[in-house]
């Protein structure tokens, strides 16, 4: 039971995270969303901080999941799959993007391992490019340099799509995110790339595929 | 606690990574040419060779093509400290490797034509 609360709370104060922002929400507010006495959420956490902690604890091992995936299968969807896994999981925790600076100010101790998850992040998708490129699909006249530069873009149309969609209130849904992550990639590609694209990532590039994607 | 990779190491468990997918891939006939190219060893006299190396007897096998001796390997098997045990072994590894375990194949010593000028 006390782990079925806790996970209550956590829920309840990621949704208020997501709502009002980090800064904005008070115990009081989380112990209301999940159906507890303030004295209660207080002997499972003993403050705010202890809250934040845990959720950071909790989508610290949701990124090391996605990242552990890495080419499990080898080809373009396998880009997709990451893709996917990444909006729901930043689509799910968007106050971590949209207070970015504000958690790196209040809570020092958490910013090396998202550090981490990103450089992680962006060596991947550089790996996945150079995969790519020895398997054909991507042109080879394109030297480390552009690789890196192409990594670099991918990853910040991934990982800030959503902070962009807020700051300029756009549309934020899945497949306007997919196919924005992989418009740059697509001038590069071979023609044996484009007849994997079309084969595998355009047939689904429409399909929403909800807010229950692991 | 958690331990960070170093991000250079990280590169290359990655690099490794697609390394081992790139090995994937459909066969090719070329693939099976060692059947073609090793074809010869079938027709070989196999000697066995014993050395004293590093301390232990070395057991070396000689596959030569009866026909032409020039054409030739040497691999070397096991190693044995014992000697009287080595030669045994060599000797049943050689029954084992040659085609003929009678020994019937035979090398000829003039087939190797050997100009001493």
């Amino acid at each position: 039971m006390p782990q079925q609360t806790k996970q209550r709370i956590l829920h309840a104060a990621i949704r208020l995270f997501n709502e009002k922002g980090l800064a904005n929400v008070r115990l009081q507010q989380i112990a209301d969303d999940s159906g507890i006495s303030v004295g209660n959420l207080a002997y499972h956490f003993p403050n705010k901080d202890a809250i934040v902690g845990a959720v950071y604890e909790r989508m610290d091992e949701a990124f090391s999941a996605i990242l552990s995936e890495y080419l499990a299968v080898p080809g373009l969807q396998d880009l997709d799959r990451l893709l996917a896994r990444l909006y729901y999981f930043f689509a799910g925790h968007r106050f971590y993007l949209i207070d970015l600076i504000e958690v790196r100010r209040s809570f020092p101790a958490i910013e090396p391992h998202w550090q981490a998850h990103f450089r992680k992040l962006e060596a991947q998708l550089r790996m996945r490019l150079d995969f790519y490129q020895q398997k054909g699909l991507l042109q080879p006249a394109l030297d480390a340099e552009a690789l890196d530069s192409l990594a670099q873009t991918l990853w910040m149309r991934a990982v800030l799509f959503l902070h962009r969609a807020a700051a300029l209130h756009e549309p934020d849904h899945f497949p306007r995110f997919r196919r924005q992550v992989w418009q740059p990639l697509l001038p590069w590609l071979t023609p044996q790339g484009r007849d994997a694209y079309q084969r595998d990532i355009l047939p689904v590039m429409d399909e929403d595929l909800g807010a229950g994607t692991p | 606690m958690k331990c960070q990779l170093d991000p250079s190491a990280y590169q290359a468990m990655l690099r490794f990574l697609n390394s081992l997918h790139l090995t994937d891939g459909v066969g090719q006939v070329r693939d099976l040419g060692f059947f073609r190219e090793d074809a010869w060893l079938a027709d070989t006299a196999v000697i066995e060779h014993l050395e004293r190396r590093r301390g232990a007897w070395e057991i070396c096998l000689l596959f030569a093509h009866y026909r032409q001796p020039l054409r030739f390997i040497a691999r070397r098997i096991a190693s044995h400290a014992c000697p009287r045990k080595a030669a045994l072994a060599a000797m049943l590894m050689r029954r084992l490797a040659a085609k003929d375990q009678r020994g019937t194949l035979a090398l000829r010593i003039e087939d190797l034509r050997i100009d001493l000028n």
